[in-house]
């Protein structure tokens, strides 16, 4: 019912029809922002890498063939996008890194200071954890954790096949649990 | 209960709520079992917070504003083409090269302009889709 909607929109498009595009957009714009946030981890970017992924996919339409569903097309070009934009993002100078931290502290200034340590150590965790990911277990991960994908549709998605993406999601929470595992230890030595 | 066996179920029970009697008696008796569990629900309740921020108001609007014409890229393509061809009579004119090598430049011109138009103007159907998706640019680990 979905697949049919969306290809209905879709030749809309291909006829000339541009407005068309909104009723997309506005129907997958917040799974596709929630997978940018789990690769960017803040607002703006994943706002900025959304309308991206958008703005793509409409330059690419012509190349859909529906073979699959629009939104597996979708969310495949979403994680190649996110992976491309951090790889540029940690090319940018340690200066940035400050100062996002720095905003970040700046936003967050309203709420309490054990409120406010908490969150940064869990984000820090959360980062640690996601960096030491391959590729393709990152993208699993978000997928599954982020956009609540169920492993068919994960498997669909990288174009894997079930017992595989099930496999690359499981050795993705392994690989975060080994490095928490690491994290713990480091810190009680520290201690 | 080993460490290694709760943490083997800790990997099972990855929502980390579940997690059976004697994996939760030895998280209490065991510290660092007990902040990896910690730490693995410090990390899914980030992400559980990441995850409900909604979409910021406009997005669509902004998306809509940005697309640009298919047309337009034609039009470029076709000033492009121009430029291309007007460098290169310049470029026989103010060198005095000879009439066969003006030919061999202008279907060398041709030719660049048959690989634009062809990329840009790529049917449905094309294997461009797997080139840009599947590129090793973007699956390089
Ligand atoms: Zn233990």
């Amino acid at each position: 019912m979905k697949m049919q909607d969306d290809n209905a929109i879709i030749a809309l498009i291909r006829a000339g029809d541009k407005e068309a595009y909104r009723q997309l957009v506005e129907r997958y714009q917040q799974k596709v922002f929630q997978t940018c946030m789990g690769f960017v981890h803040n607002e703006a970017d994943a706002a900025d890498l959304s309308q991206d992924v958008f703005i793509k996919a409409y330059e690419k339409l012509h190349l859909f063939k529906g073979a699959s569903q629009f939104s597996t097309w979708l969310y495949r070009m979403t994680t190649n996008m996110a992976i491309n934009y951090i790889r540029k993002r940690k090319f940018r100078s340690w200066f940035q890194r400050i100062d996002d931290e720095k905003n970040e502290m700046d936003i967050k200034g309203g709420e309490g200071a054990d409120a406010h340590l908490l969150r940064t150590e869990q984000k820090k965790l959360l980062r640690r954890a996601l960096e030491r990911l391959t590729t393709s277990q990152h993208k699993a991960f978000v997928l599954s954790h982020y956009q609540d994908l169920s492993n068919q549709e994960l498997a669909d998605v990288m174009d894997l096949s079930l017992k595989a993406a099930e496999s690359l999601l499981f050795r993705a929470r392994a690989r975060m649990q080994a490095t928490l595992k690491q994290m713990v230890k480091s810190e009680r030595h520290e201690m | 209960m080993k460490c290694s066996t709760f943490e083997r179920e800790l990997l099972a029970h990855h929502q980390g709520l579940d997690l059976g009697v004697e994996a939760r008696l030895h998280a209490e008796s065991c510290k660092h079992c007990r902040y990896l569990w910690q730490s693995h629900l410090a990390v899914l309740h980030r992400v559980g917070e990441e995850k409900q921020v909604a979409v910021p108001p406009f997005l669509s609007t902004r998306v809509m504003a940005g697309l640009k014409e298919p047309e337009t890229r034609v039009q470029l393509l076709s000033v492009w083409k121009q430029a291309l061809q007007v460098a290169a009579v310049l470029l026989a004119l103010v060198g005095g090269y000879s009439a066969s090598v003006r030919m061999e430049e202008r279907s060398a011109t041709e030719d660049f302009s048959v690989v634009l138009s062809d990329y840009f103007l790529m049917e449905p159907g094309s294997s461009i889709e797997e080139g840009w998706l599947y590129s090793e640019t973007y699956e390089q680990e």
